[in-house]
């Protein structure tokens, strides 16, 4: 009794944000009609307090040596890694909370279920982070998928939303079989489906078995292996397969879609991360071609899909594709792992920063039922609406990889991570795939600052407090993760190192 | 291993050839006397009202989801029920109750947004 107390321990922020979505859901019930917007509210408290209890715990890590903690058993592990994508998703959940106040009262959408499944979303996406066993990565993927699916459909009344909805659950479910199916091989090939064991202790792990009966060739293995890479591609919106992520990302709810675009993709990646470098870290030679050309397909086909788009929320659902191109070179970078893992965690932060404050701004511009999002909206935005104006161009350089933002550095430590490991070809490509953004990213700071509307022509933009503080946060998290990056980029270095072997 | 199996595998043969052969030979043996009577679909030897594809009232589905819900956890409690005073102690006791307590959040949902309404 008393170890599950202490295991229960590791899980406080986990537990606190599970107990958020059921304190949501029960107020939800007891509110009257009318005085459910506080509902908003009461769903940030837990997340703040889980963000504090992150922050605090790997705070007390760095410079000191990294705690690494294993829960019932080795099913789940608390360590510096978990820890730092948990920040990634409790900002994300942070902003996009504070991105739907004002929405889903405008919309009028059920409260209650919306926050109290968005909290569940972050439920799964913690768990994920943690998972080190097949089966509870299973689960908290499907915990955060079938919240997430719901809730893409929330807006029942618009047509396109219970589309998207309806097109992200039936590929989804595909998604989820091939996962299953490649647990199911990889069970077979090996008899367990425990994928490392980081202190070293036991050998009947995936990553200790194919070192013992050399398992390097088998074709049970490698195709479980190819099956669950595809399932967790899914949720990270690799070509080829993304077919779904542009009518999902353009039906959902925006605030729904800014939480989906940076939070389930970080989801996906730190589970990537865990599986690849933890599990199947000795089939190196085999998965990284793989990813290699996966990543060259995503960054390619992502760029050149969105220069083509004139709605701005489309254009940066496949903004969002490239992105995790970007994200993938630093996996394939499998070589320099020590500063691969460290890289991607780094990245998936100021995507977070930079992807969530350019949707912010699509609800600052745009009007009820969606409307107003269309490239031309934005024609002499800065002269009508400097701030709004201002901000999102440096989202816009920020994700196009400007000097001095975060999107800079997070594509600097990912070329870095590639050239140490002799991916010159991937290398180059991520380059080029940069530049041919900045086409679409800079027409939208054109738009707003190089042309001109008639005055009666202009349009009212939202004030909402709650927008401005999302804005502001995420353009201080730009900023500041752009200028003064070393303590970021050390807390996630240090967790990156917690997947390696130990004395690598 | 395998061979063990042989019997099944025949038997499997014998079957569907016996139940193949015997509609073909009675198709090709048998009177055909097509009437309207004959040719007329049947519903347990009574006739036939209207078309089988009727909306049924989405009620039931939810209905049918509250009771899944329910069934399962009964399910689950029943070998709860039967190891908990010999094994489980106060352990059992207190994951037990912590799952019923969460099914009774889901429970007082469901009452509370009139999923148990009928009209």
């Amino acid at each position: 009794m008393t170890t599950t107390w202490r295991e229960l321990g590791y899980l406080t922020p986990e537990l606190v944000v599970l107990l958020g979505a059921a304190a949501v859901l029960l107020l939800d019930l007891f509110l009257p009609r009318g005085r459910r917007r506080v509902l908003g509210g009461v769903a940030l408290v837990p997340l703040g307090v889980a963000l504090g209890w992150v922050l605090r715990a790997l705070w007390a890590q760095s410079g000191g040596p990294s705690q690494l903690h294993k829960v019932f058993g080795a099913l789940l592990l608390r360590d510096p890694y978990s820890l730092g994508f948990d920040v990634v998703f409790l900002v994300a959940a942070i902003l996009g909370v504070l991105l739907s106040l004002r929405y889903v009262e405008r919309e009028a959408l059920p409260a209650g279920e919306y926050y109290a499944l968005t909290l569940f979303a972050v439920f799964g996406m913690m768990m994920m982070a943690m998972s080190a066993e097949l089966i509870t990565l299973f689960i908290s993927y499907e915990i955060l998928s079938l919240a997430v699916y719901v809730l893409a459909g929330i807006a029942r009344g618009r047509a396109v939303s219970a589309e998207a909805s309806l097109k992200y659950f039936l590929l989804g479910a595909f998604a989820s079989g091939f996962l299953v199916y490649g647990i199911a091989l990889v069970y077979g090939a090996t008899g367990t489906t425990v994928l490392y064991d980081p202190l070293g202790q036991s050998a009947s792990t995936i990553s200790g078995l194919i070192l013992e009966r050399g398992l390097f060739g088998n074709a049970l293995l490698l195709a479980g292996l190819a099956l669950l890479v595809v399932g967790i591609a899914f949720k990270a919106a690799i070509v080829p397969f993304h077919a779904w992520v542009p009518d999902v990302y353009e039906g959902a709810p925006l605030p729904v879609t800014a939480f989906m675009s940076a939070g389930v993709k970080a989801a996906a990646f730190a589970a990537f991360a865990r599986l690849l470098f933890g599990g199947f870290r000795n089939l190196g030679e085999v998965w990284q071609p793989v990813l290699w050309v996966l990543a060259v397909l995503t960054m390619v086909l992502g760029n050149a899909a969105a220069i083509r788009q004139q709605n701005v929320k489309r254009m940066l659902a496949y903004s969002s594709i490239a992105h995790a191109g970007y994200l993938l070179v630093a996996l394939a970078a499998y070589t320099a792992r020590d500063v691969a893992i460290g890289s991607v965690l780094y990245y998936a932060l100021t995507y977070t920063a930079m992807g969530v404050g350019a949707f912010a701004i699509l609800l600052v511009v745009g009007q009820e039922g969606e409307a107003n999002q269309e490239l031309s909206d934005y024609r002499g935005l800065a002269s009508r609406h400097p701030w709004a104006a201002a901000a999102m161009g440096l989202f816009m350089i920020s994700l196009a990889g400007f000097p001095l933002t975060a999107g800079f550095l997070g594509k600097f430590y990912i070329l870095n991570a590639a050239l140490r490991a002799d991916l010159d070809g991937l290398a180059v490509v991520l380059g080029l795939a940069s530049v041919v953004s900045w086409y679409y990213y800079l027409r939208v700071v054109w738009f707003m600052y190089m042309t001109e509307v008639p005055k009666a022509a202009v349009r009212p933009i939202s004030r909402a407090t709650s927008l401005g503080v999302a804005v502001a946060v995420a353009a201080l998290l730009v900023i500041a993760l752009g200028v003064f990056p070393s303590t970021a980029l050390a807390v996630a270095q240090m967790a990156g190192h917690t997947l390696l072997p130990l004395g690598y | 291993m395998l061979k063990e199996y042989f019997p099944i595998l025949l038997m499997l043969v014998l079957a569907i050839g016996f139940g193949v052969t015997m509609i073909f030979l009675s198709s090709l043996a048998g009177r055909k006397t097509a009437t309207a009577t004959k040719t007329a679909p049947y519903e347990c030897g009574s006739l036939p009202v209207g078309s089988a594809r009727l909306r049924f009232d989405v009620k039931f589905y939810v209905v049918a989801i509250l009771f899944i819900l329910f069934d399962v956890e009964a399910v689950l409690l029943w070998p709860w029920a039967v190891l908990q005073a010999q094994q489980l102690k106060l352990t059992g006791l207190v994951e037990a109750a912590v799952f019923v307590g969460i099914l009774l959040l889901g429970y007082l949902y469901a009452l509370r947004k009139g999923a148990l309404e009928w009209e």
